[in-house]
């Protein structure tokens, strides 16, 4: 960085606010149905095409090989231009990339990388089960070795994208020597014949998540991630990322919605002190948000996982999404009662602190592998 | 916007740290609290001085060290987990008040550290001396302001002298939009100084305390006390860091991220330092312990500033931070 001129991460900026300007999205992204897919991979492409995709990923893989402060700027200016902080994509960009990068094989990493970067792929995660939420290791997909392949039956539920992805990083248990010992991550291509998805209806409405049934799925060996028998590791990685420093414009979302609700203030002409000490909390703990994007900038290691002080940060921004939509539910007044745009938007945040690892657990996390507190 | 540290930023931190620890350990304000001995000039003061601590980000051709708000933040987050008695703050301030208003020869005599300069808000006066000066906000900027007499009176925060005051002629006055930002991160520092000194505090004897023969941090209520300190000191310290890199860079946002920064070293340290006490048990509720230092510590850092609404129209005045081209932009 310090050869670099003092101007060239403005300049990065400049380019990326005009860039956006022209090309983001003008039409709003469908929230159901297969259009939702199209609209999402339609709009990687683009940014791939312009030289905007995996800005912090290597080169190799098809990325800019750029520094994180410049995926950071990226993000920054696509909240401010209105471009979607939201897509199918998000499990394959943010999560399964980091951690293909990290654990898999050549063969993986050249089959996959470049083509999530182009947005001619979409992932699921296949974690959750009815009987292991919090507790994942508890889970009961099983996979058996047959010959060169695995063969998994079980149930997965809550996968997000289920029903637009063309592949999965799928969490299943090869040996019951131990409890988080003989789990193993593995790629399963969702055309194999076997697999039953069934979308599942929020709380606001919207069908993102699935179950997904398994049932002798075949799956060669070659698909496993890292080691067999060894998957927490790679499973304990993805989580990482996606409690550190992935999702970051969704993130960042938060300050553009911050300004959003200054602006409904100043025109319903609020003058509630409660009111408008809540929204400065909930400003100044946006641009908090943003500064520790930056504060986990400065001590990334690229190609490790993030540490777990990072989860302090996915924490307390769920915490921050929470109560923006609170205080919009409250500018609403009686007009909450009817289905809007911020109504819907309320509902959907309960998800915030339970999905991708539910606030208690992260304290745990935090308490536990930051500050060294016994379990 | 780079937040890592550089060599000499990191050896600042780490000085500041020793010397306080050798000199100033949080059990020696303590006990000075217990035996009534804390005054506002105490030895802390002369080695802080000699250390250059007043003069981390003032220019070198006052004899300043130069090296910005950044290093100011780091030592102001040290003098906060320390909660170390003496009128630093007020003194540095004031220091950068006689550069904005050019007058080089006032900011050398305030950095050597001869005349300590205390402050007054809301009617009373803090670290100040009969015939001294004190640093004082106003609507438009800040004063010097001479104090012709003081009654020191019982505070909360024994390590702060608190006192009745009268104020006398103004001495010096600015108008100047750089010190009331400025201010506000170095209350913020420490305010996160004090967020991570109880968080350290609440873990360790969540560690090691024992009942029901496991220790107390098994406990799903004293954990997530203690990881909501953890994160709120996160969140404290990446602001703090982001804002300090703003002032030194003359950005137009650092007004609004100042006014941020505050605005949740003040929650954090508010929550942190009662939850700390209750963490603690009874032990906490004692004069013996050193969570009470803190609890108090952040009442003053708290009220550091007049009770008016402008830390909140700091935050809420502009319409844009984010969203649109042309961000951070008021629109009052």
């Amino acid at each position: 960085m310090s050869d670099e001129t003092p101007t060239a991460l403005d300049d990065f900026r400049a380019a990326a606010r005009t860039w956006l300007r022209e090309n983001a999205p003008r039409t709003v992204r469908p929230s159901e149905g297969p259009e939702v897919r199209e609209y999402d991979c339609a709009w990687q492409q683009r940014q791939f095409e312009g030289g905007w995709a995996g800005i912090d990923w290597p080169r190799e893989f098809g990325g800019l090989g750029l520094d994180y402060l410049r995926q950071i700027v990226w993000y920054e200016e696509v909240v401010r231009s209105g471009a979607p902080t939201f897509s199918s994509l998000l499990v394959a960009l943010n999560n399964i990339g980091p951690t293909l990068m990290m654990y898999g094989t050549e063969a993986q990493k050249k089959r996959h990388l470049n083509q999530i970067l182009r947005g001619e792929q979409v992932w699921c995660q296949g974690f959750s089960e009815p009987e292991a939420g919090s507790d994942l290791a508890g889970l009961k997909a099983r996979a058996v070795v047959d010959g060169t392949d695995l063969v998994i039956t079980g149930q997965k539920i809550w996968t997000s994208f289920a029903q637009f992805a063309d592949f999965s990083e799928v969490l299943v248990r090869t040996n019951d020597e131990g409890r988080h010992r003989g789990l193993t991550v593995v790629i399963v291509d969702m055309t194999s014949p076997g697999i039953d998805v069934r979308p599942l209806r929020q709380l606001d409405g919207t069908p993102e998540f699935c179950e997904v049934f398994f049932d002798n799925v075949r799956v060669p060996l070659e698909n496993v991630i890292g080691e067999r028998d060894n998957g927490w590791a790679v499973a304990r990685a993805t989580l990482s990322v996606e409690r550190g420093p992935a999702n970051l414009d969704m993130r960042l979302a938060s300050l553009g919605y911050a300004d959003e609700l200054v602006t409904m203030c100043d025109e319903i002409g609020i003058e509630d002190d409660g009111l408008l000490a809540r929204l400065a909390d909930v400003r100044a703990d946006a641009a908090a948000v943003r500064a520790m994007a930056y504060l986990q900038a400065a001590s990334a290691c690229p190609g490790s996982a993030p540490g777990p002080e990072t989860t302090a940060v996915r924490t307390f921004h769920v915490l921050l999404e929470q109560r923006v939509a609170q205080i919009a539910l409250d500018l609403l007044g009686h007009e909450a009662l009817a289905t809007s745009r911020w109504s819907l938007h309320w509902l959907r945040q309960f998800m915030s602190t339970i999905g991708g690892g539910t606030t208690d657990i992260q304290r745990n996390i935090i308490a536990e592998q930051v500050m060294g507190i016994p379990r | 916007m780079n937040l890592a540290f550089e060599p000499e930023e990191e050896t600042l931190q780490s000085a500041a740290a020793a010397l306080l620890e050798r000199l100033c350990p949080v059990s020696d304000v303590r006990k000075s609290v217990l035996d009534n001995q804390v005054d506002s000039a105490p030895a802390i003061w002369r080695a802080g001085v000699d250390q250059g601590w007043l003069a981390v980000g003032l220019p070198e051709d006052v004899g300043g060290l130069g090296l910005g708000a950044f290093a100011e933040a780091i030592l102001f987050r040290e003098l906060g987990r320390f909660v170390t008695p003496g009128p630093f703050l007020s003194t540095v301030i004031a220091a950068h008040l006689a550069i904005e208003v050019a007058q080089p020869e006032l900011a050398e005599s305030i950095l050597s550290g001869a005349a300590p300069i205390g402050y007054i808000v809301g009617g009373f006066g803090l670290d100040v001396e009969t015939d001294g000066l004190a640093l004082q906000f106003t609507p438009s900027g800040a004063t010097l302001v001479r104090v012709p007499e003081c009654k020191q009176i019982e505070a909360i925060d024994a390590t702060t002298k608190l006192s009745e005051v009268s104020t006398g002629d103004v001495v010096v006055e600015s108008q100047s939009p750089e010190l009331l930002p400025r201010a506000r991160l170095l209350v913020a520092a420490q305010l996160t100084g004090i967020t991570e000194a109880v968080r350290d505090m609440s873990g360790t004897y969540a560690t090691q305390r024992i009942q029901f023969g496991k220790p107390i941090g098994t406990f799903q209520a004293v954990k997530h006390r203690c990881a909501n300190m953890a994160v709120a000191a996160y969140a404290c310290n990446a602001q703090l860091l982001f804002t300090a890199r703003l002032i030194d860079a003359e950005d137009q946002a650092a007004d609004f991220n100042a006014a941020c920064a505050l605005n949740l070293g003040i929650r954090s340290a508010n929550q942190s330092t009662r939850d700390n006490i209750q963490n603690h048990g009874a032990i906490g509720f004692t004069l013996e312990h050193d969570a009470h230092l803190y609890l108090r510590r952040a009442l003053v850092l708290e009220r550091w500033f007049a009770p008016d609404a402008s830390l909140r129209d700091a935050i809420l005045s502009p319409r844009r931070v984010f969203s649109g081209a042309g961000a951070e932009s008021p629109s009052r």
